[in-house]
């Protein structure tokens, strides 16, 4: 696949703050790269530098092969949207739509029917074609939002920039438009850079995510490679609700095999298990990899903990649960759990489902089940 | 302690809240058993923060009574009912430090500084604020000063806790963790809390009841479960779960079985359990499905009617995956454990959870198949 958009060892401060410490990535024709961070991490400043708003310290963008550093923001062919739509509010949405292609730069491109055609056409595939009357001020967040989308839909540019563009509405609504978003970028084949702070957004519409956290990045790879294979505790903890767990642990070797040792419990990692058995480590397990095994004398491998809280979510349960130390684990069910609060249980989980972390680097060190998930 | 009643409930009966014109509470009776986390949820301007400062003292009741337990406490005072509250907008004390403003309610009660003391570390350290203790409120973020607000607030021992979205300041992944803390916190102490958000998370998680209320009126009463699973109306229906319910809407016909008929489609209810004293045929309805109640097959079925749909796009969520689907006219959201990708336009076969079909009224909005409904709606 073609690729559109390169940043190479890109870098921004403000003051003494590094809001871009160094990052690298590439996007290609037709995928949509995700940026995916917590607030501050520097992903609304990474697209406002491609987008010439904000010119670079170092470092270089190319688009198509050409370095745009020094072009002014609209000539870059990059079209980006607001969190906050920035629509004009005393323009119909069809103008609002067509002031791209009334631009000075472009005025000579277009006749008043090309406008009129490439308007209409875009509204249909947006579904807001008999809105085209109204004024930002009538319309719904949903509607503004494509009113948004379709303005920048309309340049046809070679990368699409979007920050957040979903964040503001409420859940419903969300849905449907990260749906439909997803749909309309599936069938447009251009590049797209989609910025987010949600993790279940970047998992749904990525093809490629790129995690970044202080100016950062901490892994770069596909949905299944970020959630399946984290490079370190953060991009672990960062992609998961509740967060993975994390429980402190040890390295032994018995028989042959390497065993991590947590809470009195062994679990076998197999034979074939190749590390440093001397370094302190850190076991991750996801809530949803957990399961409770009913009563403390099952005999079976497991940690023993107290149940502290359920929470009934509808469609999965939430148990919060307290080690003999004090520390707390959660573990997500997709049924009742039939137990209660105080109830001493015992709760396992699959080495193929286990994750380990040196303690000190916090670095991923061993993926169960990555053999069997390639 | 002066005013301490034995028995903690909250008593609701028929409340109006008029603010001029406008009808903020319509006539709601409701109970808070004692001991009881009771969720007032619904969006905003639905009346849950009237209903609350009425409860409070903090606004005068139009009409109705409000008891807690067996006093009616309409003309008391707010200090005079024994409670204690958290706002959404904290009103800590700027000159004093975290550990004194959580500490200020129980000097004032005469507590000694040794049980001060201990009582303050002890919620400090619950809810993660210890290190914060000898900072001022001025330089804490909105959700740290949401937090000691909220330990300013539980720190008391009275009969009743109000709480006014009292997370709602916090970061997502913060507000996911405090719930469990709250909700922990509530079983130990046994008291009886009432708790308003707009969060329907929230409220699933940690009440014991929701009532849930909308343009100023009770919808619906009962446990979480409940609410999920037997929605009295399409409002709750809506308003609960995420991703959405899907609606549906169709008539029910005879054609040498019981289908119903929807724009493009039709759905086998042979094999599902319907009470046609409340389910009539040749009615139309709207039918309610979850995005998990419906599985999704490549193949069609050999000896099942499947529902025919085509994938209007396929969003992975690592472990599971959400599906929008075109189902004749209508777009329908799966949430299926197959993690399979499925392309645009591909042809699928649905088969629906007929367990829990949910029937509602076009007209009202309300459930024809309302299951153990015990709720006053006035």
């Amino acid at each position: 696949m073609r690729e559109v958009l390169k940043v190479v060892n890109l870098k921004k401060s403000f003051g003494k703050i590094k809001a871009v410490n160094g990052i690298t990535f590439s996007c290609n024709e037709g995928e949509i790269s995700v940026i995916l961070g917590p607030t501050g991490a520097g992903k609304t400043t990474t697209l406002r530098l491609i987008a010439g708003l904000e010119q670079p310290d170092e470092g270089e963008i190319y688009l198509d092969d050409t370095i745009i550093n020094d072009l002014p923001p609209f000539r870059r062919s990059c079209a980006m949207t607001f969190e906050d739509y920035a629509l004009y509010p005393h323009m119909s949405v069809f103008d609002n739509i067509a002031s791209p292609l009334r631009a000075p730069v472009r005025r000579k491109q277009f006749t008043p029917e090309d406008v009129r055609r490439i308007v209409v056409e875009t509204a249909k595939l947006l579904e807001i074609d008999k809105l085209l009357d109204r004024k930002p001020s009538e319309l719904s967040g949903g509607q503004r939002q494509r009113v948004a989308l379709g303005r920048t839909l309309v340049r046809k540019p070679r990368v699409f920039l979007l920050d957040e563009p979903i964040a503001h509405l409420d859940a419903a609504l969300r849905h449907r438009m990260r749906a439909e978003m997803k749909r309309i970028f599936g069938e447009v084949k251009t590049a797209v850079v989609y910025v987010t702070h949600d993790y279940l957004e970047a998992l749904a519409l990525a093809d490629k995510i790129i995690v970044l956290r202080n100016g950062e990045i901490q892994q770069t790879g596909t949905p299944q490679d970020v959630y399946f294979k984290p490079t370190n505790v953060f991009v672990a903890s960062f992609l998961g609700d509740p967060p993975m767990n994390f429980l402190e642990a040890a390295l032994v070797r018995k028989d042959g095999h390497v065993f991590v040792k947590v809470d009195g419990m062994l679990v076998s990692l197999g034979e074939d298990v190749d590390l440093d058995l001397s370094r302190k480590v850190m076991l991750g397990i996801r809530p949803s990899d957990m399961y409770i095994l009913k009563g403390d004398n099952g005999g079976g491998s497991g940690i023993k903990v107290t149940i502290r809280t359920i929470e009934p979510l509808g469609n999965r349960y939430i148990v919060t649960a307290l080690l003999s130390g004090g520390k707390m684990i959660k573990i997500k069910l997709e049924h009742r759990p039939g137990v209660a609060p105080g109830d001493k249980v015992i709760v396992g989980f699959l080495p193929s489902d286990v994750h380990l972390f040196d303690a000190q680097t916090e670095r991923a060190l061993w993926h169960g089940g990555e053999s069997n998930r390639g | 302690m002066e005013g301490r009643v034995t028995v903690a409930e909250v008593k609701i009966r028929s409340v109006w809240k008029k603010y001029g014109d406008v009808e903020a509470v319509k006539g709601l009776t409701l109970d808070c058993e004692d001991g009881e986390f009771l969720a007032l949820l619904g969006p905003s301007g639905c009346g849950k923060t009237s209903t609350l400062r009425m409860i409070a003292g903090l606004e005068e009741i139009t009409s109705g009574d409000i008891f807690i337990g067996d006093r009616r406490v309409n003309d008391l005072l707010p200090r005079e009912r024994n409670i204690s509250l958290a706002f959404e907008n904290y009103a800590l004390y700027p000159p004093l430090s975290v550990f004194e403003n959580v500490a200020f309610p129980l000097k004032a009660k005469g507590y000694s500084s040794e049980v001060v003391e201990r009582k303050v570390s002890e919620i400090l350290k619950t809810f993660g604020i210890w290190e914060l203790r000898n900072e001022s409120p001025m330089h804490l973020s909105g959700g740290q000063q949401q937090l000691v607000s909220l330990c300013r607030c539980l720190v008391k021992d009275v009969d009743v806790y109000l709480l006014d979205e009292a997370i709602s300041h916090l970061d997502t992944e913060l507000r996911a963790y405090m719930r469990s803390i709250l909700k922990g916190m509530h079983q130990d102490m046994g008291k009886t809390f009432v708790y308003v958000t707009h969060d329907q998370l929230e409220a699933m998680a940690m009440a014991d009841k929701i009532a849930v209320m909308n343009f100023g009126e009770l919808q619906q009463v009962d446990t979480p479960e409940n609410i999920y699973e037997h929605p009295h109306n399409l409002f709750v229906a809506g308003f609960i779960g995420e991703p959405p319910m899907n609606f549906l809407r169709g008539k029910i016909v005879m054609e040498g079985k019981y289908y119903f008929v929807g724009e493009g489609y039709r759905i086998d209810l042979s094999q599902g359990l319907l009470d046609f004293q409340l389910v009539k045929p040749g009615r139309e309805y709207i039918l309610g499905m979850r995005p998990s109640e419906i599985d999704i097959y490549t193949t069609p079925g050999e000896d099942e009617e499947l529902v025919e749909a085509r994938v209007f796009v396929y969003e992975p969520q690592a472990d599971h995956a959400i599906v929008t689907l075109l189902l004749g006219e209508d777009k329908v959201i799966i949430e299926t454990p197959d993690v399979r990708e499925l392309e645009p336009d591909t042809k699928v076969f649905l088969r629906f959870n007929l367990e829990k079909l949910r029937f509602f009224d076009p007209v009202t909005g309300d459930s024809v198949l309302q299951i153990g409904y015990k709720g006053d709606k006035r």
